[in-house]
Protein backbone atom coordinates (compact mmCIF):
# COMPACT_ATOMS: atom_id res chain seq x y z
CA UNK A 1 0.00 0.00 0.00
CA UNK A 2 1.02 3.83 -0.48
CA UNK A 3 2.61 5.35 1.72
CA UNK A 4 0.52 8.40 3.43
CA UNK A 5 0.19 10.12 6.37
CA UNK A 6 -3.27 9.59 8.01
CA UNK A 7 -5.37 12.97 8.67
CA UNK A 8 -9.32 12.51 8.88
CA UNK A 9 -11.00 12.53 5.65
CA UNK A 10 -12.90 15.85 3.67
CA UNK A 11 -16.31 16.25 4.47
CA UNK A 12 -16.70 15.41 0.76
CA UNK A 13 -15.18 12.02 0.77
CA UNK A 14 -16.66 10.20 -1.95
CA UNK A 15 -19.38 7.53 -0.55
CA UNK A 16 -20.19 4.22 -1.85
CA UNK A 17 -22.49 4.19 -4.83
CA UNK A 18 -20.51 7.98 -6.49
CA UNK A 19 -20.57 7.50 -9.82
CA UNK A 20 -17.57 9.18 -12.02
CA UNK A 21 -17.51 10.15 -15.75
CA UNK A 22 -17.83 9.34 -18.80
CA UNK A 23 -15.28 11.13 -19.38
CA UNK A 24 -14.02 10.84 -23.43
CA UNK A 25 -10.31 10.20 -24.53
CA UNK A 26 -9.47 10.22 -28.04
CA UNK A 27 -9.89 9.58 -30.97
CA UNK A 28 -6.77 8.25 -31.08
CA UNK A 29 -5.74 9.16 -34.73
CA UNK A 30 -2.51 6.63 -36.46
CA UNK A 31 -0.30 9.52 -35.55
CA UNK A 32 -0.80 9.58 -32.19
CA UNK A 33 -0.29 5.90 -31.84
CA UNK A 34 3.26 6.73 -33.40
CA UNK A 35 4.56 9.25 -31.06
CA UNK A 36 2.79 6.76 -28.29
CA UNK A 37 5.09 4.43 -29.86
CA UNK A 38 7.96 6.32 -29.94
CA UNK A 39 7.58 7.39 -25.89
CA UNK A 40 6.75 4.28 -24.64
CA UNK A 41 9.11 1.93 -26.91
CA UNK A 42 5.70 -0.30 -27.30
CA UNK A 43 6.42 -0.49 -31.21
CA UNK A 44 4.68 -3.36 -31.68
CA UNK A 45 3.62 -3.57 -35.36
CA UNK A 46 -0.01 -4.82 -35.10
CA UNK A 47 -0.34 -1.12 -33.54
CA UNK A 48 0.97 0.97 -36.10
CA UNK A 49 1.35 -1.65 -39.80
CA UNK A 50 -2.47 -2.21 -41.43
CA UNK A 51 -1.23 -4.93 -43.19
CA UNK A 52 -0.26 -6.71 -39.69
CA UNK A 53 -3.85 -5.83 -38.24
CA UNK A 54 -4.97 -7.07 -41.32
CA UNK A 55 -3.48 -10.25 -40.88
CA UNK A 56 -4.61 -10.10 -37.15
CA UNK A 57 -8.42 -10.20 -38.94
CA UNK A 58 -8.57 -6.17 -37.52
CA UNK A 59 -9.59 -3.50 -40.02
CA UNK A 60 -7.20 -1.16 -38.55
CA UNK A 61 -4.50 -0.81 -36.09
CA UNK A 62 -5.34 -0.80 -32.63
CA UNK A 63 -4.96 1.62 -29.67
CA UNK A 64 -2.20 0.53 -27.53
CA UNK A 65 -3.92 -1.12 -24.72
CA UNK A 66 -1.54 0.70 -22.39
CA UNK A 67 -2.34 4.33 -23.91
CA UNK A 68 -5.87 3.54 -22.83
CA UNK A 69 -5.04 2.51 -20.01
CA UNK A 70 -2.94 5.09 -19.04
CA UNK A 71 -6.22 7.33 -19.26
CA UNK A 72 -7.39 6.21 -16.46
CA UNK A 73 -5.08 8.15 -13.93
CA UNK A 74 -5.45 11.50 -15.10
CA UNK A 75 -9.65 10.72 -15.45
CA UNK A 76 -9.46 10.06 -12.19
CA UNK A 77 -7.31 12.58 -11.02
CA UNK A 78 -10.18 15.12 -13.36
CA UNK A 79 -12.60 13.56 -10.78
CA UNK A 80 -10.49 14.67 -7.53
CA UNK A 81 -7.29 16.10 -7.04
CA UNK A 82 -6.69 15.25 -3.59
CA UNK A 83 -6.10 11.34 -4.58
CA UNK A 84 -3.40 9.13 -5.35
CA UNK A 85 -3.76 6.39 -7.29
CA UNK A 86 -1.67 3.42 -5.61
CA UNK A 87 -3.62 0.22 -7.72
CA UNK A 88 -4.98 -0.13 -11.01
CA UNK A 89 -5.50 -3.53 -12.57
CA UNK A 90 -7.14 -4.13 -15.89
CA UNK A 91 -8.12 -6.66 -18.22
CA UNK A 92 -8.28 -5.78 -22.21
CA UNK A 93 -11.44 -7.58 -23.62
CA UNK A 94 -11.52 -5.73 -27.25
CA UNK A 95 -9.83 -3.91 -29.85
CA UNK A 96 -10.71 -0.28 -30.30
CA UNK A 97 -9.34 0.48 -33.81
CA UNK A 98 -7.12 3.89 -35.05
CA UNK A 99 -9.15 6.79 -35.29
CA UNK A 100 -11.64 5.55 -32.37
CA UNK A 101 -11.96 7.31 -28.77
CA UNK A 102 -12.98 5.59 -25.67
CA UNK A 103 -15.26 7.08 -22.37
CA UNK A 104 -14.55 6.27 -19.39
CA UNK A 105 -16.71 5.74 -16.54
CA UNK A 106 -16.43 4.12 -12.72
CA UNK A 107 -18.45 3.45 -9.44
CA UNK A 108 -16.81 3.74 -6.03
CA UNK A 109 -17.71 0.03 -4.66
CA UNK A 110 -15.86 0.97 -1.68
CA UNK A 111 -15.27 3.78 0.51
CA UNK A 112 -13.18 3.62 4.17
CA UNK A 113 -12.59 6.32 6.05
CA UNK A 114 -10.25 4.51 8.74
CA UNK A 115 -8.23 3.43 9.35
CA UNK A 116 -7.48 6.17 6.40
CA UNK A 117 -9.55 7.71 3.96
CA UNK A 118 -9.39 4.30 0.66
CA UNK A 119 -12.02 4.00 -1.97
CA UNK A 120 -11.93 1.08 -4.18
CA UNK A 121 -13.41 1.75 -7.91
CA UNK A 122 -15.00 0.13 -10.75
CA UNK A 123 -13.42 1.18 -13.70
CA UNK A 124 -15.08 0.34 -17.25
CA UNK A 125 -14.04 1.79 -20.81
CA UNK A 126 -16.21 1.76 -23.97
CA UNK A 127 -15.77 2.43 -27.08
CA UNK A 128 -17.43 3.99 -29.61
CA UNK A 129 -20.45 1.64 -30.07
CA UNK A 130 -20.82 1.67 -25.96
CA UNK A 131 -19.46 -1.83 -26.11
CA UNK A 132 -16.98 -3.10 -23.29
CA UNK A 133 -13.84 -2.81 -23.77
CA UNK A 134 -11.43 -2.29 -20.76
CA UNK A 135 -12.83 -3.42 -17.44
CA UNK A 136 -10.32 -2.07 -14.38
CA UNK A 137 -10.42 -1.95 -10.74
CA UNK A 138 -8.55 1.39 -8.72
CA UNK A 139 -7.59 1.71 -5.30
CA UNK A 140 -7.41 5.44 -4.68
CA UNK A 141 -5.38 6.75 -1.33
CA UNK A 142 -6.53 10.31 -0.17
CA UNK A 143 -3.59 12.55 -0.97
CA UNK A 144 -1.78 14.12 2.09
CA UNK A 145 -0.07 17.40 1.23
CA UNK A 146 3.24 18.25 3.58
CA UNK A 147 2.19 21.27 4.55
CA UNK A 148 -1.56 19.36 6.46
CA UNK A 149 0.69 16.87 8.04
CA UNK B 1 22.99 -0.95 -16.47
CA UNK B 2 22.80 -4.67 -15.53
CA UNK B 3 23.26 -4.68 -11.44
CA UNK B 4 22.72 -8.26 -11.02
CA UNK B 5 24.45 -11.96 -12.65
CA UNK B 6 22.96 -14.02 -15.28
CA UNK B 7 19.62 -14.39 -15.25
CA UNK B 8 18.02 -17.38 -13.83
CA UNK B 9 15.04 -19.54 -12.86
CA UNK B 10 13.37 -18.94 -9.90
CA UNK B 11 13.88 -21.38 -7.80
CA UNK B 12 11.05 -23.65 -6.11
CA UNK B 13 8.45 -23.12 -9.00
CA UNK B 14 7.40 -26.07 -11.08
CA UNK B 15 6.35 -22.98 -13.82
CA UNK B 16 9.54 -21.29 -15.57
CA UNK B 17 10.11 -18.14 -14.14
CA UNK B 18 13.16 -16.55 -16.02
CA UNK B 19 14.54 -13.60 -13.60
CA UNK B 20 16.35 -10.89 -15.60
CA UNK B 21 19.68 -9.01 -13.99
CA UNK B 22 17.57 -6.27 -12.26
CA UNK B 23 18.42 -3.11 -14.34
CA UNK B 24 18.76 0.66 -12.92
CA UNK B 25 16.23 2.56 -14.76
CA UNK B 26 15.54 6.61 -14.50
CA UNK B 27 12.25 8.64 -14.44
CA UNK B 28 14.22 11.17 -16.51
CA UNK B 29 11.82 14.54 -16.41
CA UNK B 30 11.86 14.71 -20.04
CA UNK B 31 10.58 11.47 -20.86
CA UNK B 32 7.87 11.66 -18.24
CA UNK B 33 6.76 14.86 -20.08
CA UNK B 34 6.24 13.23 -23.49
CA UNK B 35 5.11 10.42 -21.73
CA UNK B 36 2.60 13.04 -20.01
CA UNK B 37 1.61 15.14 -23.58
CA UNK B 38 0.39 11.56 -25.49
CA UNK B 39 -1.64 9.77 -22.39
CA UNK B 40 -3.28 13.27 -21.89
CA UNK B 41 -2.24 13.24 -17.80
CA UNK B 42 -2.60 16.70 -15.99
CA UNK B 43 1.19 18.40 -15.50
CA UNK B 44 1.45 18.75 -12.07
CA UNK B 45 4.80 19.24 -10.84
CA UNK B 46 7.03 16.15 -9.95
CA UNK B 47 4.08 13.95 -10.77
CA UNK B 48 5.10 10.33 -12.62
CA UNK B 49 2.12 8.05 -14.54
CA UNK B 50 1.55 5.19 -12.40
CA UNK B 51 1.64 3.70 -15.91
CA UNK B 52 5.08 5.08 -16.76
CA UNK B 53 7.07 1.96 -15.80
CA UNK B 54 5.56 -0.25 -18.37
CA UNK B 55 8.09 1.62 -20.84
CA UNK B 56 11.01 0.28 -18.87
CA UNK B 57 10.08 -3.01 -20.29
CA UNK B 58 11.57 -1.70 -23.68
CA UNK B 59 14.42 -1.24 -22.79
CA UNK B 60 17.19 -2.90 -24.78
CA UNK B 61 18.65 -4.74 -21.40
CA UNK B 62 15.11 -6.55 -21.21
CA UNK B 63 13.16 -6.66 -24.36
CA UNK B 64 15.28 -8.81 -26.03
CA UNK B 65 14.25 -11.53 -23.64
CA UNK B 66 10.74 -10.42 -23.83
CA UNK B 67 11.22 -11.27 -28.03
CA UNK B 68 12.56 -14.46 -27.42
CA UNK B 69 10.28 -15.78 -24.90
CA UNK B 70 7.45 -14.59 -27.26
CA UNK B 71 8.50 -16.86 -29.97
CA UNK B 72 9.88 -14.47 -32.56
CA UNK B 73 8.91 -14.10 -35.98
CA UNK B 74 4.80 -15.37 -36.63
CA UNK B 75 3.62 -14.74 -33.01
CA UNK B 76 1.62 -11.85 -32.15
CA UNK B 77 1.56 -10.89 -28.47
CA UNK B 78 -1.85 -8.90 -27.72
CA UNK B 79 -2.16 -7.44 -24.34
CA UNK B 80 -4.24 -9.14 -22.51
CA UNK B 81 -4.39 -7.96 -19.05
CA UNK B 82 -2.38 -5.63 -16.62
CA UNK B 83 -1.74 -4.16 -13.33
CA UNK B 84 0.13 -1.86 -10.77
CA UNK B 85 0.64 -1.70 -7.30
CA UNK B 86 2.62 1.11 -5.32
CA UNK B 87 3.32 1.31 -1.95
CA UNK B 88 4.98 4.13 -2.68
CA UNK B 89 4.80 7.17 -5.65
CA UNK B 90 8.36 7.46 -7.87
CA UNK B 91 9.86 10.81 -8.06
CA UNK B 92 10.62 12.29 -10.82
CA UNK B 93 14.32 12.59 -11.94
CA UNK B 94 14.78 9.53 -9.80
CA UNK B 95 16.59 6.42 -10.39
CA UNK B 96 15.06 3.08 -9.20
CA UNK B 97 15.77 -0.86 -9.73
CA UNK B 98 14.05 -2.29 -12.45
CA UNK B 99 13.74 -6.37 -11.65
CA UNK B 100 11.82 -8.50 -14.40
CA UNK B 101 10.14 -12.05 -14.02
CA UNK B 102 8.82 -13.79 -17.36
CA UNK B 103 6.69 -16.70 -17.49
CA UNK B 104 5.91 -18.44 -20.54
CA UNK B 105 2.71 -20.65 -20.70
CA UNK B 106 2.16 -23.29 -23.31
CA UNK B 107 -1.47 -23.87 -23.07
CA UNK B 108 -2.90 -21.03 -23.97
CA UNK B 109 -0.04 -19.73 -25.25
CA UNK B 110 0.95 -16.64 -22.60
CA UNK B 111 3.40 -14.57 -21.54
CA UNK B 112 3.75 -13.07 -17.87
CA UNK B 113 5.68 -10.28 -17.19
CA UNK B 114 6.23 -9.39 -13.02
CA UNK B 115 8.21 -6.27 -12.65
CA UNK B 116 9.39 -4.95 -9.44
CA UNK B 117 10.69 -1.04 -8.99
CA UNK B 118 12.51 -0.34 -5.86
CA UNK B 119 14.68 2.58 -4.59
CA UNK B 120 18.61 2.04 -4.84
CA UNK B 121 18.59 1.05 -1.14
CA UNK B 122 16.24 -2.03 -1.58
CA UNK B 123 12.58 -0.34 -0.46
CA UNK B 124 9.69 -2.10 -3.00
CA UNK B 125 8.36 0.81 -4.73
CA UNK B 126 5.32 -1.28 -6.38
CA UNK B 127 5.01 -3.75 -8.47
CA UNK B 128 3.59 -4.65 -12.40
CA UNK B 129 2.22 -7.10 -14.17
CA UNK B 130 1.76 -7.76 -17.82
CA UNK B 131 -0.19 -10.91 -19.38
CA UNK B 132 -0.13 -11.02 -23.03
CA UNK B 133 -2.06 -13.40 -25.56
CA UNK B 134 0.39 -15.05 -27.90
CA UNK B 135 -1.18 -16.03 -31.41
CA UNK B 136 0.67 -17.25 -34.31
CA UNK B 137 -0.07 -15.38 -37.55
CA UNK B 138 0.70 -15.85 -41.48
CA UNK B 139 1.99 -12.16 -42.08
CA UNK B 140 3.95 -9.73 -40.26
CA UNK B 141 6.48 -10.13 -37.50
CA UNK B 142 6.30 -10.26 -33.60
CA UNK B 143 7.44 -6.81 -31.97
Amino acid sequence: MMQTQSPPAPADWPKTGEEIGPLGFGPFEREQLARYAAVSGDDNPLHLDARVATAAGLAAPPVHGMLMLSCFEPALLGWRRDIIVSRLSAKFLRPVLAGQGISISGRVVRSNLAPRPELVLRLTARGPDRELVIVAEATLLQLVSSASS
Amino acid sequence: MAVGGLAKAREGEAAAWLRLPPIIVRTEAAAVAKFLRETGAPAIEGFVPLTFPFCWLTLPAIRPMIREMIGGDGVLPVHEAQSFVYERRLEIDSDYVFAVELRREANPPRLTLDAAVSTLQGEICGRLETVLRLFPIAFGSAP
